[in-house]
């Protein structure tokens, strides 16, 4: 039965995987002009797979009114494969296999993230104004996490390996960010520059950070004792579970794009989830910093053990190592995207070509920057595909494909950014499925 | 517009699909985790008892080991009073009546006009009227009558029989002539029974006269009349003497001490009975002089047939209590009724009392002195009281129970055989004889006596039995053998009490004990005969027990942890469960528990480790014959540095499966002092301070985690 959900869960997560671009740009002669346009949909390109989608208001509309629904789901890492990735997710059993292909590619820092976004979104354009509103509920869960590799180990292959020596458990972070993204925004274009922004109010239901900068363990030959220390902050939401709608976070987000169209040009600078939520209602700390020797449940008196053994238990043994609880407010940052992108617009004999170049970076512990290349094709009979390159962030090499079919009414988009692990998640890291379906009227 | 609203309801329901998407199950992965489970230190300290081991100069270890095989508590015997009572008779043997005076007077006056009375005599008693105040001769006269005198008593008593008394007459002339033949007599006025006569043959003019007598047995009357019956006299002579018609014959009458037989009286307040007697106890042969009595009670039972109330009161003469009170008993005892006697009982406390037993006069044994004393008051109300009128009174001395006695405690002799524990420690108790050969063990013992009395103690025999049930009797054959030959013992000095402890020593040389102490013994049978007073009593009556004093005989024994080990075996049984939950257990898959042991100890080990089920079925061997390396010895055959000793119990699926019902465990290792020093081997080995085991048990599980 676990194993049914486990597949229908990826089923649904595919399905409905959200579009990584969803903007549409009218790409020879609406690129002026941001009125209603009745003739069939022009073709379209992915504008960014890393945060396209993620907020439509960054897209211009081709009607007086839009509605679509996006659903993304994206992991990324260095060293995790999909399908190790896909059996923790999805509660399903990790086998060795798994284990050891993520040991084989894991460099000294493991990174890991993933993100699901789905929801809906609303736009108006006033062709009077040139302006578009924008309404829009996302659900948002976005996990990453940096580790050793050690601490990989650890976890996932025991103790045992580490005989004699110490597991590295310093530079973990982990965060579980769950929440429901409200938003609101306009944006204006004079058919060159155009500006956009929106202010989102964010229901955190669920949250859970851990940091721990500095740490080891010390397994001695045979298990004779454990030498531990760990230097952590780990907090909470709340504890157990959290439902959907609970409000445990508040919190504000922003995002603000800005860009210059010419008529076979386009280059846009943006900002998103620019924010933080508050967790104030039941919230749980964890502090430590501290370095302890455990030999074991002492007898003191072995002529007279009877009883001794019965106290003996493995989860009270680790008991000993729970750090201090408190319950202070604490707050988390969102993974706020800056990202800058060029595209080019070229004219092909019966199609048109987009080559767009784009980097960004995440304020997540050790991301750096991502780049990417992607070249959109934009065919005349409604249908569009683009294949993309991109390397950097917490990923390893992305490959991705696109495609989509605009109608008189609709439009759908369904594609992923990494091809070789949502094709061979056994044996690659990262995946990605996004789709997207939008009705214009 | 239609097409419109079937996208949007489409779109709808697609978000709603994902949206309900829920997870439930856990993340589960194998991982091999090695963690201590357990560790513990074994010292020589954790297998036998801090407070009998002592280290020597060398950091050697020895045992100290005392045992009392056998506690007498003599004072419990020895000091022993029996229950017994004082019950007595007593009649009323003082009763009293108050002293009657009685007296009477016959002026010269009197005297003529009784003659005148007379008519033979008329004319002399004229003459003496006319020559009132003359100087003149008074003729002779003769048989002069005088008038009886009453006495009423019937205010003090109305008939009494007199057992003893003292009557005094006084008979005063105050008359200016001699008299002669003064007759008298003292009658029952009502019986007109005479209680005396008597007569004065010649009594001078001026002059009185006494007259004593005792009447016992007579019964006298509340009315008594006192007469002088006749007198004469010769006249002045011719001479001239002054005629003065108030001068007097008095008769003067004292009845006093009056003791009655019977009386029916308005008795005075008086002691009717009072009485010091002295009560003699036989204790045997016991001769105490002295009893602190730590508890105790006096009860007395009265019954009385006096007709009158009595106060008793009762002493024991020399007992009292810490703050110097003496032993005193008051009772009230109402007055008979009629043939009904009158009973009371009162019961005193006599705890904390010390009390003498050496009699009035300070030379006798077990003797109580008791004063006894029955008093009645006067009431003003006549009653009929009889010297064979009786009170019983019967004193109980009832659960004396001396805290310290003192005296001659006599000569006993006690046989006592029985069993005592007897293990310098209880890990030994599984083993064979000589499993475990001590190397110069010694063996003392001491009687420890509390008692000052002298004694003698016997051990007639000493055995002792190990755990398989091997005896092996202690035979001694030294020139002065504390087996079967009597010990004399000193006795203990009192203020303080000081134990007087003696000791005799065996010699391993002359006796088996080292075939003793090595059979390690769990227990041992005894056979002592314990004397007192061997020699007498020698007169001085210095014996003195406490109710607390005991006489010990001990076994002290000492050895030398210096020792050879041939197979010597502990076992032990506990309680064992491999991890608290089932949780725990259920996500074990297999694994290994390793036992690390680093050895001090010069002793090679054999480990056996068995699992059992709640109903004691054998699950599993988990260790069989596992070695443990013994410590490293240097030239000098002592360990300088541990060994450690890795034992593996495989764990695998199934045994894990069968371990979830083992909850109990039985561990049996067997120790040999044989070692890899060729030069050590077959030596006794000292076991020192500094030699431990340090054992841990750790795991190496395949542990199936959820998450």
């Amino acid at each position: 039965m676990r194993y049914l959900l486990s597949i229908l869960l990826w089923i649904a997560i595919a399905s409905s995987s959200s579009a990584q671009d969803s903007s549409r740009v009218v790409a020879d002669t609406a690129k002026s002009c941001n009125c209603y346009v009745s003739e069939a949909p022009a073709p379209t390109f992915s504008e960014s797979h890393t945060y396209a989608g993620l907020s439509p208001l960054l897209s211009q509309p081709s009607g007086a009114n839009s509605l679509q629904l996006d659903v993304d789901f994206s992991n990324s890492s260095n060293a995790v494969t999909t399908m190790f990735a896909g059996a923790f997710l999805t509660q399903s059993d990790i086998t060795d296999v798994m284990k050891n292909r993520v040991m084989a590619y894991a460099p000294r820092i493991i990174k890991y993230e993933d993100e699901l976004k789905a929801g809906l979104a609303y736009k108006h354009y006033f062709k009077d104004r040139g302006t578009t509103l924008y309404l829009s509920y996302y659900h948002r869960n976005i996990r990453n996490l940096t580790t050793t590799r050690d601490a990989f180990q650890l976890v996932f292959f025991g103790n045992k390996p580490f005989e004699g020596r110490t597991a590295d458990l310093s530079d973990i972070h982990f965060s579980n960010l769950m929440y429901n993204q409200y938003s609101i925004g306009l944006s204006k274009s004079d058919g060159h520059f155009f500006i956009g922004a929106n202010i989102s109010f964010l229901q955190g239901f669920n949250n859970q950070q851990l940091n721990n900068t500095s740490g080891g363990l010390y397994t001695a030959p045979y298990g004779d004792y454990l030498n531990m220390s760990y230097n952590m902050v780990f907090n909470q939401a709340t504890v157990g579970a959290s439902h959907f709608f609970d409000m445990n976070g508040v919190g504000i987000s922003g995002d603000l794009k800005v860009g210059y169209s010419s008529e076979r040009s386009r280059f846009t600078f943006s900002i998103q989830d620019l924010g933080a939520i508050g967790w104030g209602r039941h919230p749980v700390n964890y502090t430590g910093d501290t370095s302890l020797t455990y030999s074991g449940f002492a007898i003191s008196d072995i002529t007279n053990i009877s009883g001794s053994f019965n106290g003996l238990k493995l989860d009270s043994t680790f008991n000993r190592l729970i750090p201090r609880q408190t319950n202070n407010s604490y707050s988390t940052s969102l993974p706020t995207t800056i990202q800058v992108m060029y595209s080019r617009l070229f004219k092909l004999k019966r199609s048109s070509m987009v080559l767009t170049f784009s980097v960004n970076t995440k304020l997540l512990p050790k991301y750096y920057a991502y780049g990417y290349v992607k070249t959109s094709f934009l065919l005349h009979d409604g249908w569009s595909t683009s294949v993309m390159a991109g390397g950097g962030g917490y990923s390893l090499f992305d490959l991705g494909f696109d495609i989509g079919r605009s109608y008189k009414f609709f439009d759908f988009i369904l594609g992923s950014k990494n091809l070789i692990g949502s094709i061979l998640p056994m044996y690659y890291p990262g995946s990605s499925v996004y789709a997207r379906i939008a009705a214009h009227f | 517009m239609k097409n419109r609203v079937r996208i949007f309801t489409l779109l709808l329901l697609g978000f709603a699909c994902f949206s309900s998407c829920q997870r439930d199950a856990n993340t589960n992965w194998a991982t091999d985790i090695v963690a201590p489970l357990a560790s513990t230190n074994l010292t020589i300290k954790n297998l036998i008892k801090d407070s009998i081991l002592s280290t020597n100069s060398d950091s050697s270890l020895s045992i100290s080991y005392q045992n009392t095989i056998y506690e007498l508590n003599l004072a419990d015997q020895y000091i022993h009073i029996p229950d017994t009572s004082i019950g007595k008779k007593y009649t009323v043997d003082s009763l009293v009546l108050p002293d009657i005076h009685l007296s009477y007077v016959t002026s010269l006056g009197q005297m003529a006009q009784n003659l005148i009375s007379t008519g033979s005599q008329s004319l002399l008693g004229y003459y003496l009227i006319g020559h009132n105040g003359q100087q003149s001769t008074i003729p002779p006269i003769s048989n002069l009558p005088v008038a009886p005198f009453n006495f009423d008593a019937s205010s003090i008593f109305s008939r009494a029989t007199l057992s003893e008394d003292s009557i005094l007459l006084y008979i005063d002339n105050e008359l200016p002539i001699p008299l002669q033949n003064v007759s008298y007599e003292l009658r029952n006025t009502v019986a007109n029974t005479v209680i005396l006569s008597d007569n004065i043959s010649y009594l001078p003019p001026f002059t009185g006269t006494y007259r004593w007598y005792s009447l016992p047995g007579i019964t006298i009357e509340s009315s008594l009349n006192l007469k002088v019956t006749n007198f004469s006299s010769p006249g002045s002579n011719g001479n001239l003497v002054t005629i003065d018609t108030s001068n007097y014959l008095l008769v003067k009458g004292y009845i006093y001490h009056i003791r009655v037989d019977s009386a029916v009286a308005k008795f005075a307040s008086q002691d009717i009975i009072s009485q010091n007697q002295e009560l003699t106890e036989q204790i045997g042969e016991r001769k105490f002089t002295y009893v602190d009595a730590q508890s105790g009670r006096l009860r007395v039972a009265i019954s009385s047939a006096v007709k009158q109330p009595l106060n008793l009161l009762y002493k024991l003469i020399g007992a009292y209590d810490k703050n110097g009170h003496p032993l005193t008993a008051t009772s009230y005892v109402p007055a008979a009724v009629g043939n009904q006697l009158s009973t009371v009982t009162q019961i005193y406390d006599l705890s904390g009392f010390a009390i003498n037993l050496t009699g009035t006069n300070g030379s006798k044994f077990n003797t109580y002195t008791q004063v006894i004393n029955a008093h009645i008051d006067s009431n003003g109300v006549q009653t009929s009281i009889s010297s064979t009128d009786s009170i019983h009174i019967q004193y109980f001395l009832e659960n004396i129970k001396p805290r310290y006695i003192k005296g001659y405690a006599g000569r006993d002799t006690v046989h006592y055989a029985g069993t005592s524990p007897f293990s310098i420690s209880s890990i030994f108790g599984a083993n064979v004889a000589n499993a475990l050969r001590f190397n110069k063990a010694k063996l003392s013992v001491s009687i420890d006596n509390g008692l000052g009395i002298d004694g003698q103690v016997t051990i007639n025999n000493l055995t002792c039995i190990n755990a398989a049930g091997n005896a092996v009797s202690l035979v001694d054959h030294a020139a002065s053998p504390i087996i079967g030959y009597p010990l004399y013992i000193n006795r203990a000095t009192d203020f303080p009490l000081t134990s007087a402890i003696s000791t005799f020593t065996l010699s391993s040389t002359t006796s088996n004990f080292a075939d003793f102490i090595s059979n390690l013994p769990t227990k041992v049978n005894y056979d002592v005969s314990i004397k007192t007073n061997p020699g007498g009593n020698r007169g001085r009556y210095d014996d003195f027990a406490y109710i607390d004093s005991k006489m010990k005989v001990n076994l002290n024994v000492n050895v030398p942890l210096s020792l050879i080990a041939n197979n010597l075996t502990l076992m032990d049984s506990f309680n064992f469960t491999l991890a608290y939950s089932q949780k725990d257990v259920a996500n074990i898959k297999d694994g290994t528990l390793h036992l690390l042991i680093d050895n001090k100890f010069p002793l090679q080990a054999t480990v056996t480790l068995l699992a059992y089920d709640a109903g004691w079925h054998l699950i599993d061997t988990l260790l069989s014959g596992a070695q443990v390396s013994p410590g490293h010895l240097n030239s000098s055959c002592r360990a300088d540095q541990s060994v450690r000793s890795v034992l593996n119990i495989p764990a695998s699926a199934s045994l894990i499966d069968r371990i979830r019902a083992v909850t109990h465990a039985v561990l049996r290792v067997s120790f040999n002092t044989s070692s890899s020093s060729t030069t050590c081997n077959g030596q006794y080995l000292s076991i020192y301070s500094d030699y431990n085991i340090a054992a841990k048990i750790t795991a190496d599980l395949n542990y199936k985690v959820k998450f």
